[in-house]
């Protein structure tokens, strides 16, 4: 038995990293503005960006998949034959991808119903629910995550320029121009089962979207 | 002239308290912040409910607002909230 892990997504993983550690960034300095002022929309704000952080350390962790090489020998009279055939562990792959695209979506919802002033708790409810079942049909077809979650962006960032119109600002610039990038991003990842390139671009594209935000806190944190 | 956010009356407020040595009378405050009489009892409760300012009673008929440790910890991070605040739109 041989073990390895799977190279390819030794960049996956650092991408990953580095939007996990903006995002805490901006969920803790969310919480820290809760703390002071005890504006509720602040503390779920954080959370939303917290689950988004969380949902990428579920992908971690399903990248970071020991793949196990199985020798098989079956002996059958005079003949002998060997088989061999890579697997990855299946559960641990599972619940990190189901974990990740729930997560994902939970945070992206939260986001959305945050920044458009939501305060029906049966639309939380129901978006949390339709959530979970995105997540769970997706991994029977795949292409239904992206797709929703592309979605969810785009009306994220059309509300975030939508803010840079009414406050011309460069960090509301910087923020809808991050959201266009990681929507861009997800629109990519749909198509990415027919070309794997188009996997790259995503994931450089995305890095370059959380790359901007965390520009943006920079400037806050500035002020 | 841009309508004041609620975070922008909150920062007005203390600030009037904070330039009148930490304490101020409700009137006075009143007019420093541009506020009715009826915004400024809805404002103030909030800002005593979270700790910013409190009410010390001078006598049976006088009060004054002081500002609290809380409130001038606000006042120097609020340039850093507004930013946030308009970032993001929240």
């Amino acid at each position: 038995m041989v073990t390895a892990i799977g190279h390819v997504w030794y960049w996956d993983c650092v991408f990953e990293l580095l939007m996990v550690a903006v995002l805490t960034l901006i969920s803790l300095h969310s919480y820290s503005i809760f703390r002071l002022i005890k504006e509720a929309k602040y503390k779920w704000f954080s959370y939303s960006f917290a689950v988004i952080a969380l949902a990428f350390v579920g992908r971690i962790a399903m990248n970071l998949v020991i793949y196990t090489t199985h020798v098989r020998k079956v002996v059958s009279g005079a003949v002998i034959a060997t088989f061999k055939h890579v697997s990855a562990s299946d559960i641990l792959w599972h619940y990190g991808l189901f974990t990740y695209r729930s997560f994902m979506l939970i945070g992206l919802i939260g986001i959305f119903l945050i920044i458009t002033e939501s305060k029906e708790k049966k639309s939380w409810i129901l978006m949390l629910y339709l959530a979970i079942l995105t997540a769970f049909t997706s991994m029977q077809v795949p292409y239904v995550f992206s797709l929703t979650a592309a979605v969810l962006m785009g009306l994220i960032f059309a509300k975030f320029y939508q803010n840079f119109v009414n406050r011309p600002k460069k960090s509301a610039w910087g923020v809808a121009m991050a959201f266009f990038f990681i929507f861009a991003s997800q629109v990519t990842f749909i198509f990415a089962s027919f070309n794997y390139s188009l996997y790259v671009a995503g994931q450089v594209i995305q890095l370059l979207g959380y790359l901007m935000l965390l520009a943006v806190y920079i400037r806050i944190l500035r002020r | 002239m841009a309508r004041r956010t609620r975070l922008d009356v909150l920062n007005d407020m203390l600030t009037a308290i904070q330039k009148a040595q930490g304490q101020i009378k409700p009137t006075h405050l009143m007019y420093k912040a541009n506020l009715s009489h009826k915004l400024l009892s809805g404002y103030l409760a909030d800002l005593i409910s979270r700790d910013l300012v409190r009410e010390i009673q001078k006598d049976k008929l006088h009060k004054q607002i002081e500002i609290t440790e809380k409130g001038r910890d606000f006042l120097i991070q609020f340039r850093k909230i507004k930013e946030f605040q308009d970032s993001f739109g929240l």
